[in-house]
């Protein structure tokens, strides 16, 4: 009877450390917050890589064509993971489509999410081995949570210097878009705005 | 009286108006669609252009159409400069150059054209200020490279930049099926076979 206990509470145990493990965030920042870190050195697949210089004083919105701030009513971005395509509209006012990166080495959540935090560059790190990842200066970082996805779990669109293979899965679990894409897509959405992913990435 | 004078001072400012305005708009820049369209075109034709993920390289390919041949020339410029002729090739008419979309590396030094002909599809390495690849050449073919490497397999489509110097791309198997993907490693022109497809 003591050993049925022992080794059902042993089950448990391992499948508690199996799901921390197989949920984790893919793509952490080692704390939410702004960080900018010129000249500091990023890592990607054991490859050395320059971030790209933050420069807070020149950040403002990119400008914006006529009819773009014609548009009013709900905001809501989607994300299909199976054309690895982010479209983003304004009631039906399409404002972007964009190719972007989702989840390969780690998956990418689907399903009703908002944005709870958006900064200008953060760090975001993980992974281990050949596969290990640290990276400063990640741009228009834009953190998104919903049902089942904790704010802690760090997933996040945000701009991408170390890849440009867009159209294709290619990151840790969060949403990559090209850094002119992110930008723009940064200064157009804004806290609780929503997010839609859904379909399955290619495999 | 009056209405009669009002009349004909109506109707000469409406004409006057109208003189004016043919004057002008015949002494304004015009399209010159009609006249290009009727003389063979000395300037090469805008075939496509591109973006650095980053949006601060742009590309532009041009083609000149001669009658077995075709002149490719491609232009790459930052922001508030001029751009600059990067690269120019001649090539039999049947063969065709473009820009993939995620044709420029992730720091900006270097990007990839598609070569696509009848029998073969080339991909071209080459950089963004223009300056040779090598101590030989200005530019780098790896499809050849490959094809001598891993004769089992050929190369579908090169999607993209993996990292700062490599090119990913897939590929079938000549016996049939697809085959696994691959990175080009333009440090040191090796490839390395991927565990995962980049599908």
């Amino acid at each position: 009877m003591i050993g049925k206990r022992i080794g059902l509470i042993l089950l448990l145990l391992a499948l508690a450390l199996g799901g921390i493990i197989f949920f984790k965030p893919k793509q952490t920042p080692l704390d939410f917050s702004l960080k900018v870190e010129n000249g500091a050195m990023g890592v990607f697949h054991g490859q050395e890589v320059m971030p790209p210089a933050i420069d807070l004083a020149a950040a403002e919105p990119v400008t914006t064509v006529l009819g773009e701030t014609d548009a009013t009513g709900e905001k809501h971005i989607y994300i299909d993971l199976s054309t690895q395509t982010l479209t983003a509209y304004q009631e039906d006012y399409l404002f972007m489509t964009v190719p972007v990166s989702t989840g390969k080495w780690g998956r990418t959540p689907v399903g009703e999410f908002t944005i709870w935090s958006k900064f200008r560059a953060t760090r975001m790190s993980g992974g281990h081995g050949n596969d290990y990842y640290n990276l400063p200066n990640v741009p228009y970082t834009m953190f998104f949570s919903g049902p089942g996805v904790a704010a802690a779990r760090g997933f996040a669109l945000h701009g991408t210097y170390w890849h440009n293979n867009f159209g294709h899965p290619m990151s840790h679990g969060c949403v990559n878009m090209r850094t002119v894409d992110a930008e723009k897509l940064f200064y157009w959405a804004g806290i609780n705005e929503k997010i839609t992913i859904y379909g399955q990435a290619p495999l | 009286m009056d209405k009669r004078r009002f009349k004909s001072l109506l109707f000469f400012l409406m004409a006057a108006g109208a003189i004016g305005t043919l004057m002008f708009w015949r002494q304004s820049p015009q399209p010159a669609e009609i006249k290009v369209l009727a003389e063979p075109s000395p300037s090469p034709k805008l075939v496509l252009n591109g973006q650095s993920a980053d949006g601060k390289i742009t590309l532009a390919l041009k083609q000149n159409q001669g009658a077995d041949t075709t002149s490719w020339t491609l232009t790459a410029g930052q922001a508030k400069e001029k751009p600059k002729t990067i690269w120019q090739l001649t090539l039999p008419s049947d063969i065709t150059v473009s820009i993939p979309f995620n044709a420029v590396s992730p720091d900006n030094k270097y990007l990839f054209l598609k070569q696509e002909g009848p029998d073969k599809t080339r991909y071209l390495v080459l950089s963004t200020n223009g300056t040779a690849l090598t101590k030989d050449a200005q530019t780098v073919e790896f499809s050849e490279l490959f094809e001598t490497k891993y004769p089992e397999f050929k190369i579908t489509e090169a999607t993209g930049w993996g990292g700062i110097n490599l090119i990913v791309f897939n590929t079938d198997k000549i016996a049939g099926g697809p085959g696994p993907s691959f990175w080009f490693d333009l440090s040191g022109q090796s490839f390395i076979l991927l565990s995962n497809r980049f599908n």
